[in-house]
């Protein structure tokens, strides 16, 4: 078992089959660097428990296409991501930080399917950003590709 | 003071705008061009990112966006219509997207020299020959670019003209070579005139000779390809 804790103080136990998916941390115990608990600054408990439960459920990958339980990891893969923008950007933090790749990549083509044919309006409010351009320069791109702005396919609903 | 004010200035130059972090890149890069073309007006730094050679490399290796190639033809049946092209499925030849060439004018047509990456090299208009020019067209951006013309002109005498083009990955550099026969081709004699060799080089938007010994035609001016750094 190899114990992790969180920028919160509170202490995980995860098998070590589990947790040597994170790239990180395979390194720390291969180095002897993992003796007691593995602080991880970055990361409060509320996130870890979500990379964690996605460890547990990911721990016998390889076993998962033998055994035919392809399908139920995959249903498990769906409903995982299915949590509130912010909390799903905490977790692609971690899994960037934590180097868990087949993580990431879930989150990350979450988080681009979720933003897909958005509109620059909706965009911003969804992820917080204040736009920082000028009226001239914000206009000069969308002359350079006018049709990018126009058609019924844009959604500028926020969620 | 004013030293203090220009090297503000100077840093804000460096590093106009924050880069979005690995995450971000990694999200972004996984969108559909038709999107990052609008998103380029969200923020600066997002701007920035969208026009970045490294992040447009990575997105042009982002596997879950490209599960597929495509081939495209040229729909030349009408030509007083919009010359347009086809995109096709390369495995069930099915008809995906009609691509609507920027340029296009009744009875004028294009003629397309190669592709690499996404972008079209064509000349046009194919007649009258005199008025022909080359571009660089990527449908997917819908960007057209003129080439400068070569400052060796062509002969009015017969001659045999033959392009290639390709992208090279060390210099992030799409080049094309031009080679110019100063006669009709022969299929089985080598030329009795030297050809005259050009590279023109997109970032500098200009031609050079280079000095090459040819001592056979390139027959074909059409049905070129790229592969792997080489242009076939």
């Amino acid at each position: 078992m190899v114990k992790l804790k969180s920028n919160d103080d509170k202490e995980f136990e995860v098998e070590e089959a589990a947790v040597i998916q994170s790239e990180m941390i395979k390194n720390m115990i291969e180095d002897g660097c993992a003796t007691s608990v593995i602080p991880l600054p970055n990361i409060d408990s509320k996130t870890l428990i979500k990379v964690i439960e996605y460890l547990n459920k990911h721990i016998n990958m390889g076993k998962a296409a033998e055994t035919g339980e392809e399908d139920d990891l995959k249903e498990f893969d769906e409903q995982f991501v299915n949590m509130g923008w912010e909390e799903l950007f905490d977790v692609i933090m971690a899994a960037n930080y934590l180097n868990i790749h087949e993580l990431m990549e879930l989150c990350c083509q979450s988080a681009a399917d979720r933003l897909k044919n958005k509109s620059v309006r909706a965009v911003r409010e969804m992820l917080k950003i204040t736009n920082d351009l000028t009226e001239e320069e914000e206009q000069e791109i969308i002359n350079d590709a006018p049709w990018a702005f126009e058609g019924p396919e844009i959604d500028d609903t926020v969620n | 003071m004013e030293n203090k004010e220009s090297s503000f200035l100077l840093l804000t130059m460096i590093f106009p705008a924050d880069p979005p972090g690995d995450e971000m890149t990694n999200i972004l890069s996984r969108l559909p061009i038709e999107d990052l073309m609008k998103f380029r007006s969200v923020c600066k730094s997002w701007s920035n990112l969208i026009r970045d050679p490294c992040f447009i490399n990575m997105h042009m290796n982002q596997r879950s966006l490209y599960k597929e190639s495509y081939l495209i033809g040229k729909d030349s049946l009408d030509v007083t219509e919009n010359e347009c092209c086809t995109l096709y499925s390369d495995e069930t030849f099915a008809e995906h997207k009609k691509l609507e060439f920027p340029l296009c004018e009744p009875t004028k047509s294009f003629e397309v020299f190669g592709c690499c990456n996404g972008v079209l090299f064509l000349l046009y208009p194919t007649t009258p020959r005199s008025s022909s020019k080359l571009y660089f067209w990527n449908p997917a951006t819908k960007m057209i670019k003129n080439l400068c013309r070569s400052p060796v002109q062509l002969p009015d005498v017969s001659n045999h003209l033959v392009f290639g083009f390709g992208y090279v990955p060390q210099l992030d550099e799409y080049k094309v070579v031009r080679i110019l026969y100063h006669e009709e081709r022969n299929l089985t004699d080598p030329p009795t005139l030297p050809p005259v060799v050009e590279i023109y080089s997109l970032k500098t938007n200009s031609w050079t000779k280079i000095e090459i010994e040819l001592s056979y035609f390139i027959t074909s001016h059409m049905a070129k390809t790229f592969l792997d750094g080489s242009a076939y």
